[in-house]
């Protein structure tokens, strides 16, 4: 008796299944399994039974996110990171840390917002600029005094 | 029966035989020969022990407070660490742990040499775009006025980064001060401070070091600090390992402090330190910059 009410339930899910083939994939958690459906688990699979790609017939390809690169945290540079930026406190005061520091001419140890370094690499540098360079960086100055100094809530 | 009697009288005489029969008192036993004397071992004789290494504040500490204490080890034997005791001065090492003031000097640290030489060109930049494209009306077309404004593709860039850009700024002195001492005291709080009272080696093999450093059970990485020059073993053995850094007493900053785990400080660096943090509690402001020669301030009345 219990064994034929088992096999009915078995039969009816069966019909069931065959009928409607759910995607099982709305259920665990991916939006489109590529046409592949559902069907019966075989033993043997590189997949164990657990995971989401178990079960399906043709296996998805599921794309992880690209592996970071390895990098050395202790090359010369950054093991010696930020060495000599107390010279002045430790050192007597003779040598300023904004003399440390590698960069253009006009912008050691200075900061300015986009008009001011204009000027300041006009100023400074200007006459060995090459004269197409010079010209756009007139015109850049130009245009930037125009825009702080004539529109806008601050003027 | 006879041989008995025989055998018996042969063993009589082998034995004390006819002496037992005399009556003459018996001589006195010899006097036992002295025996040849060994010149005395003596007692095997302890290496002798160096003095203790003891090392004082300079700066003369004033109560309430009262100097720190650390052990004094060496670079010699990788068990040889408890030479002598050091005096730390509290105000150097002794400060409350501001994380704040960590985080400021740090960002200060990794953002004031930085130049950003970031650069697009505008339309004024890009090449052409000098020609109206098609005329204002009657095309069917938007309207435009040149082909290099920031809608075409192609045109130039209306708010993209303009240019080498620098991020410099300097904290204050004190703030700069304050975070050598809180780095320092967190270093000590947190046993990652080591004090040695000379770089010496005996060889220049950087398994030595690296060997030492594991027995001692030192961490990852090593930041070693003196005030005078270094002796040839140890820059032979830290050159060929890359977590262990030499760095002259002039170099020391927070950064550094953060990325070693473990650092090893020398006596001289020591009283180099605390010389130099702790003028700035007691200076003048600088009305005229401090590389130009000046007077320290009085020091202060004793009560008499």
């Amino acid at each position: 008796m219990a064994a034929a009410a088992t096999l009915l339930l078995r039969a009816a899910g069966r019909a069931l299944l065959g009928r409607a083939a759910p995607l099982p994939c709305a259920q665990r958690g991916f939006s489109d399994c590529g046409g592949a459906r559902w069907a019966p688990a075989r033993p043997g699979l590189p997949v164990p039974l657990s995971s989401p790609l178990a079960g399906l017939s043709r296996p998805i390809r599921i794309k992880e996110p690209p592996k970071r690169k390895p990098v050395d945290r202790w090359t010369k540079k950054r093991a010696l990171f930020g060495v000599y930026d107390n010279v002045g406190i430790l050192g007597g005061f003779q040598i300023h840390p904004k003399s440390l520091i590698m960069g253009p001419t006009w912008l050691r140890g200075w900061r300015g917002n986009e008009l001011q370094r204009c000027i300041r690499k006009k100023q400074m540098v200007g006459d060995r600029m090459f004269a197409e360079d010079y010209h756009k960086l007139n015109k850049r100055i130009r245009y930037l005094y125009k825009r702080f100094n004539r529109t806008g809530k601050h003027r | 029966m006879i041989r008995a009697g025989a055998a018996a009288l042969r063993a009589w005489s082998k034995a004390r035989g006819w002496a037992a029969l005399s009556t003459a008192p018996p001589a006195p036993p010899a006097a036992p020969e002295p025996r040849r004397e060994e010149p005395p071992v003596p007692p095997p004789v302890p290496p002798p022990v160096p003095s203790p290494v003891l090392r004082s504040c300079r700066v003369p500490v004033v109560p309430p407070l009262s100097p720190l204490q650390a052990w004094v080890g060496s670079l010699r034997h990788p068990e040889d660490t408890l030479r002598g005791l050091a005096d730390l001065h509290p105000d150097v090492f002794g400060v409350s742990p501001r994380l704040d003031i960590l985080h400021t000097v740090a960002t200060w640290q990794r953002n004031y040499k930085r130049i950003s030489h970031a650069r697009v060109r505008s339309r004024a930049e890009v090449r052409g775009g000098g020609r109206k494209p098609w005329r204002q009306k009657g095309s069917g077309r938007a309207r435009h006025g040149s082909a290099r404004s920031p809608l075409w593709r192609g045109g130039g860039i209306a708010h993209g980064p303009r240019g080498p850009t620098s991020y410099f700024y300097m904290l204050p002195m004190r703030v700069r001060v304050l975070g050598l001492k809180v780095a320092l005291s967190a270093k000590l709080m947190q046993d990652e401070l080591h004090l040695v009272d000379s770089l010496e080696m005996p060889s220049g093999d950087p398994r030595y070091l690296q060997e030492l450093a594991r027995a001692r059970r030192w961490g990852h990485s090593v930041l070693v600090v003196d005030s005078d020059e270094f002796p040839e073993n140890i820059i032979a053995a830290a050159s060929g390992l890359k977590s262990i850094t030499l760095i002259p007493a002039l170099g020391l900053n927070v950064h550094s402090l953060l990325k070693h785990q473990t650092l090893v400080l020398t006596l001289g660096a020591v009283t180099f330190l605390e010389q130099r943090l702790l003028w700035h509690e007691s200076r003048y402001s600088p009305l005229v910059p401090f590389s130009l020669p000046h007077r320290d301030p009085p020091p202060p009345p004793r009560a008499a």
